[in-house]
C-alpha cells in the first residue's frame, strides 16, 4: 500500500494573504484542523494534470496552517495589553505570518508503512503529500500539492483492509504448521459455497503465521462450519474458553 | 422486580391489544434449505389458536395490513434498490434469455442478492411490501394517525400491535442484508417521524446487532435505538459496539449492549434491569418499537447466546411494563430471527402475544399441536444438531418441549460462566458509564464557556453550552390548513425524507433546489435549521442560521437568520411561530443576530402590497423577537432603499464585541476587507 491510494485529495486550502479569520472559517465550516498554504497557478486551458485528480490549475505549496497555530495566536492576543495599537487583532493577521514551512513531505509514492512510521515518530497528525514539477515560465521545479495524508486516513484504511465496514462475522483458521493449506482449503470451500470474502488477514508472529482472521459475508455459516469440519481443518468461531482466558 | 405484573393494573386491555397476521405474508420465504423459514409462522398461529389464546376469526383483536406504497418505502430505501428489488421479483431466471439473465444477475450483486444469505425470490417485492405494510399499519395505529385506520371510539384503537412477520432489522437503505428486504422498522418509525411529534424508542432484542434501523437513525435524536446482541467480534453483522453512539445531534442516541457468546439467562436479564429504566427515564418516550428475535435462544443453531425462554419472557414482560410506565402502553411488538423453528419460536411468540394481551399462559403444551409439529422438527433434527454443534454449542440431544417454559434441566450450566457474566458486567458498566444520567452527558462534555472565545466552536456547541436540553425539539402548531410540525436542528437523514412544498423558491427558486441547499445546512455543523413541515412530509416554511458572510469577519458569534414561507402557506402565523420557535434558545443573549431582507427577493406581487408595506412586516415579524433596524453600509443592503437590516445583540454579548459590530455596521467597505 502506498500513501497515493489512501490519501485524501479533496483539499481545502488557503493562500498565504488569506487573513486568519477566514482561515478559522473554513476549519470550522468543515471541521477540519489542517489547512495547506498554497499560491494557485492556472493552467493553460487544455493541459489537464493528470495523476491524482484532474485539475486545472496546480497548488504550488507554500507551508501549513493547523488549528492548533490559530488558539495559540488567539491566546497571544487576548494576553496583549490593549493600549497597544500598533498591533493588528489576531483576525486581521496574514495566513503567511503563522504558517509553518512544513518541510517534511512525502510523495504520492511514499510507502504507507512509512509514512506512518514517521507521523509517530514525530508526534505529527498530518503529512503533506507532494510532487516536484517544472512549470512552464519557471526556471527552478515546484512543489506542488497533490493531497493530504493524516491520522484518519491511515487508520480509515486499516479499518477497510479488515472488512469491518461491510456486514460480516469473524472466523479464525488457526495454522498450527505455520503453512496455509489450512486457509487455502478453507478459502476454496467459501467458493463452493458461495460464501463471500471480505478480507483475510494473515498477521505472522515469530516470522511464522499462527492464525489466519477471516471476514465473512454472511449470517448463516453452519454450512461452512459443517464442511470445515468435515474436512478435519479446525477453527475458532467464539470459543468460550479462549473468551475467558482473554479477559 | 419479580411480580412485575402487579404493578400496573391488568384491567381491560385484552381488547386494545391485536395481532397482524396475514397469509400472504408466509411467502417471505427462502426455500427448503434456507434458515429462515415462514412455516415458523404457521407454527406459531396454530399454536395460539389451539390454546385460544387468539382467533384469527376474532375482529377485535386482529388488524388487517395494506401493502406500503413506493412512497413510504422511499423514506428509507434508495429509488434504485426498490426499482431493482422490483426487477428482480420476477421469479424463474432460468427460463430467461442469457442476456437479460446477466443483468438480472448484475442487479443481484449490486444490491446484495448475490452470494448465499438473502436470495432474490418470486414477487419479492410485493410479499415485502405487505411486511413493511404490517408494521407501518401497527404503529401508526398505536399512534393514533390516520395511516393505522380508523376505530369507532378511542377505545377501540388498539394499545397495542403485535406484528411477528415484521423485524428485518438488517435491511440497509441500498441494498439487502442478512435475510432482510425492506426495512420494516425503519420506514414504520421514519412514517412516524415525519407526521407526529412523537419520540420513538426502539428496543431490538434479536441476537445479531440492529444495524440497519441503527443506520437509518443514525443522526436522529428523536429515536432511541437500544439493541442487545451477541459481540460482533464473530457474529454477523460485526458491529454493534458500545462507542456507536450516534452523530452529529443524534449522538447519544444509540445505545449497544454487545453480550459475549454464551451468555445466559441470568446475565442478559442483568443487563436489561441496569440499563432499561435509567435509559427510558431520561429519553421518555411517546412509544415502544421492540423486536424480539428469539435466535438468542441456547437451541439456536446461528448464534452462541444460551438463552432459555426464562429469559426471553423477562425481556417481553419488561417491556410490557415500560410500555405502561412511560408511553401510556403505547407498544409495537416485532418478531425477527429464530431458527429454531419449531421449538424455540412459537413458544417465544405466543409468549410476547400472552403477555400483550394479558393472558395466561397454560402450563403444557396442547398434544395435538405437538403431534402436529414434532415431526416437521424430527425431520431436520439431526441437522440442527450438527448446525447446533458447530457453533460450539453443546449438544443435550433435547426431545421436543411439551411445557411452555423450558425445564432447566436441559440446560447445563455453561462452562466459565463467571468469566462471562464478569465481561458483560464490564460492557453494562461501560454502556452506564457514557449514555445513563444522572450525568447523562458525562461522555460529551459540555464546553466550558472559558473557551467561548475560540473562534473555532460551531453554532451547535455554542447553542448547546449550558446543554441539558434535548438536542431537537418538536412542537405542532394549529392553523386553518391543519396541523404543521416545528422542528429545530433537523438532522440531515430527517431533511432528507421531507420534500419541499412546490411553493418554497424564494432561496433558490426551483423547490428542489432549495431542498438541497436545506440539506447542506443541516449537515453543516456551524449552521442551524429550523423547518415547519406538514404531517405528510411537505416543507412549508424554513428559518437557518449561518455564520455571518466575510462582512462580518472577526466579530465573535455573528450569524445571520433568514427565514421564508412557502407561497401557498401565507397570512397563517407560520413564520411568526417558527420564528419565535427557533429562537427559543438559550444561548440567545450571548450572539449577534442579524436578518437581512432583500426587496428583490420579496413576493410583492404574489401578496398584493407595496415593497414599502413588505419590508415594515419583515421589520415587525422581527421586532416581536426582539430585532431592531439598524442603518448600514453592507453592500447588499445599500443597493437599496427598501432593503433592510436588523439585528439583535445579546444581553450577555461583551461590550466590546458589540461596538465592534455598530462600527462594522458603519464601515466603509474598503477598510472592512481587511
Amino acid at each position: 500500500m502506498i500513501v497515493q491510494d489512501i490519501m485524501t485529495t479533496k483539499l481545502v486550502t488557503v493562500a498565504p494573504d488569506d487573513t486568519l479569520s477566514h482561515a478559522a472559517n473554513l476549519l470550522r465550516q468543515y471541521q477540519i484542523h489542517h489547512l495547506p498554504v498554497v499560491r494557485q497557478i492556472r493552467l493553460p486551458a487544455g493541459v489537464q494534470k493528470t495523476g491524482y485528480s484532474v485539475q486545472k490549475t496546480l497548488l504550488v505549496l507554500q507551508g501549513l496552517l493547523t488549528s492548533q497555530d490559530i488558539d495559540l495566536v488567539v491566546a497571544l492576543d487576548k494576553h496583549r495589553s490593549s493600549g497597544d495599537l500598533l498591533q493588528r487583532p489576531w483576525y486581521e493577521k496574514q495566513v503567511g505570518e503563522v504558517m509553518h514551512s512544513a518541510s517534511i513531505r512525502v510523495t504520492p509514492l511514499t510507502n504507507a508503512g512509512a509514512a506512518a512510521e514517521l507521523l509517530v515518530e514525530r508526534g505529527w497528525n498530518c503529512l503533506l503529500v507532494v510532487e516536484y514539477q517544472q512549470v512552464e515560465g519557471v526556471q527552478q521545479a515546484q512543489t506542488i500539492l497533490v493531497g493530504l495524508l493524516t491520522r484518519s486516513d491511515l487508520l480509515m484504511a486499516l479499518a477497510r483492509a479488515m472488512g469491518i465496514f461491510e456486514p460480516g462475522m469473524q472466523l479464525l483458521i488457526p495454522l498450527p504448521l505455520g503453512d496455509m493449506t489450512p486457509l487455502a482449503k478453507t478459502l476454496l470451500l467459501t467458493t463452493e459455497l458461495h460464501v463471500q470474502v471480505h478480507s483475510v488477514m494473515v498477521v505472522p508472529q515469530d516470522r511464522r503465521p499462527r492464525v489466519a482472521t477471516l471476514r465473512l459475508g454472511t449470517i448463516n455459516p453452519s454450512p461452512l462450519l459443517i464442511r470445515l469440519r468435515e474436512e478435519n481443518i479446525e477453527y475458532t468461531f467464539a470459543d468460550p474458553l479462549l473468551e475467558g482466558d482473554a479477559q | 422486580m419479580t411480580q412485575l405484573s402487579e404493578q400496573f393494573p391488568a384491567s381491560p386491555p385484552a381488547a386494545r391489544a391485536r395481532l397482524i397476521f396475514d397469509p400472504g405474508e408466509l411467502r417471505y420465504n427462502f426455500g427448503a434449505d434456507h434458515p429462515f423459514q415462514s412455516r415458523r409462522l404457521v407454527a406459531l398461529i396454530d399454536l395460539l389458536e389451539k390454546c385460544g389464546l387468539w382467533n384469527s376469526e376474532d375482529e377485535q383483536t386482529r388488524l388487517p395490513l395494506r401493502a406500503v406504497t413506493i412512497e413510504e418505502l422511499s423514506l428509507i430505501h434508495t429509488a434504485d434498490y426498490i426499482e431493482a428489488v422490483q426487477q428482480l421479483s420476477v421469479g424463474d431466471m432460468e427460463v430467461r434469455a442469457p442476456v437479460e439473465r446477466e443483468a438480472l444477475q448484475r442487479l443481484e450483486y449490486q444490491y446484495g442478492f448475490g452470494e448465499g444469505d438473502t436470495p432474490a425470490i418470486p414477487d419479492m417485492h410485493n410479499v415485502s411490501a405487505k411486511i413493511a405494510g404490517g408494521t407501518l399499519v401497527a404503529l401508526s395505529a398505536v399512534m393514533g394517525l390516520p395511516e393505522g385506520g380508523t376505530f369507532a371510539t378511542e377505545d377501540e384503537r388498539p394499545l397495542h400491535v403485535f406484528h411477528p412477520a415484521g423485524g428485518l432489522h438488517h435491511a440497509w437503505a441500498e441494498r439487502a442484508s442478512g435475510f432482510c428486504v425492506y426495512n420494516d422498522i425503519s420506514v414504520a418509525i421514519a412514517q412516524v417521524l415525519r407526521s407526529s411529534k412523537a419520540k420513538v424508542l426502539y428496543l431490538d432484542f434479536d441476537a445479531h446487532h440492529g444495524d440497519g434501523v441503527q443506520r437509518s437513525f443514525y443522526d436522529e435524536p428523536r429515536v432511541m435505538k437500544i439493541s442487545f446482541h451477541e459481540t460482533g467480534r464473530y457474529l454477523f453483522p460485526g458491529t454493534g459496539d458500545v462507542l456507536e453512539l450516534g452523530k452529529g445531534v443524534g449522538r447519544g442516541y444509540t445505545v449497544n449492549i454487545p453480550l459475549e457468546p454464551f451468555t445466559e439467562d441470568d446475565s442478559y436479564n442483568e443487563a436489561i434491569d441496569s440499563l432499561l429504566h435509567p435509559l427510558i427515564t431520561y429519553f421518555a418516550p411517546d412509544v415502544i418499537v421492540s423486536a424480539h428475535g428469539c435466535d438468542t435462544h441456547a437451541w439456536d443453531p446461528l448464534t452462541h447466546l444460551k438463552l432459555t425462554l426464562r429469559g426471553i419472557q423477562r425481556q417481553i414482560k419488561v417491556t410490557h411494563q415500560l410500555a405502561h410506565t412511560y408511553c401510556e402502553g403505547r407498544w409495537v411488538a416485532l418478531g425477527g430471527g429464530g431458527y429454531d423453528l419449531f421449538r424455540v419460536v412459537p413458544r417465544a411468540w405466543g409468549m410476547v402475544w400472552a403477555e400483550m394481551s394479558d393472558q395466561a399462559l397454560p402450563k403444557e403444551l396442547p398434544a395435538e399441536w405437538i403431534e402436529r409439529w414434532r415431526p416437521e422438527w424430527l425431520a431436520m433434527e439431526e441437522q440442527e444438531e450438527i448446525a447446533q454443534e458447530v457453533m460450539g454449542k453443546a449438544s443435550s440431544a433435547v426431545d421436543f418441549p411439551t411445557t411452555f417454559m423450558d425445564r432447566a434441566d436441559d440446560f447445563p450450566a455453561q462452562q466459565r460462566r463467571w468469566n462471562i457474566n464478569k465481561a458483560n458486567r464490564l460492557t453494562v458498566a461501560l454502556v452506564r458509564h457514557l449514555l445513563v444520567p444522572p450525568p447523562v452527558r458525562l461522555a460529551f462534555p459540555t464546553v466550558p464557556r472559558e473557551t467561548l472565545g475560540s473562534p473555532l466552536l460551531g453554532l451547535f456547541d455554542l447553542l448547546h453550552l449550558h446543554g441539558t436540553a434535548t438536542p431537537s425539539r418538536s412542537k405542532i402548531i394549529e392553523t386553518k390548513k391543519g396541523e404543521i410540525l416545528l422542528r429545530d436542528f433537523c438532522p440531515p437523514s430527517f431533511v432528507e425524507r421531507l420534500k419541499p412544498d412546490d411553493g418554497l423558491r424564494a432561496f433558490a427558486r426551483f423547490p428542489e433546489r432549495e431542498h438541497r441547499l436545506l440539506l447542506g445546512i443541516s449537515k453543516s455543523p456551524d449552521c442551524a435549521l429550523t423547518l415547519a413541515h406538514t404531517p405528510t412530509g411537505e416543507i412549508v416554511g424554513e428559518v437557518t442560521m449561518a455564520p455571518g458572510d466575510s462582512f462580518w469577519d472577526g466579530i465573535e458569534n455573528v450569524y445571520e437568520v433568514a427565514i421564508e414561507v412557502s407561497s401557498n402557506w401565507r397570512g397563517m402565523g407560520i413564520a411568526k411561530a417558527t420564528l419565535a420557535f427557533a429562537l427559543e434558545l438559550d444561548a440567545l443573549e450571548d450572539m449577534i443576530l442579524f436578518a437581512i431582507g432583500l426587496s428583490w427577493h420579496w413576493d410583492v406581487e404574489g401578496l398584493g402590497i407595496s415593497v414599502h408595506r413588505y419590508r415594515e412586516m419583515l421589520a415587525h415579524l422581527f421586532g416581536l423577537q426582539g430585532f431592531v433596524e439598524y442603518p448600514t453600509t453592507e453592500p447588499n443592503v445599500r443597493m437599496e432603499p427598501g432593503n433592510i437590516l436588523m439585528a439583535r445583540i445579546g444581553s450577555r454579548v461583551d461590550p466590546r464585541v458589540a461596538s465592534q459590530f455598530y462600527n462594522r455596521l458603519l464601515s466603509t467597505p474598503t477598510l472592512a476587507g481587511l
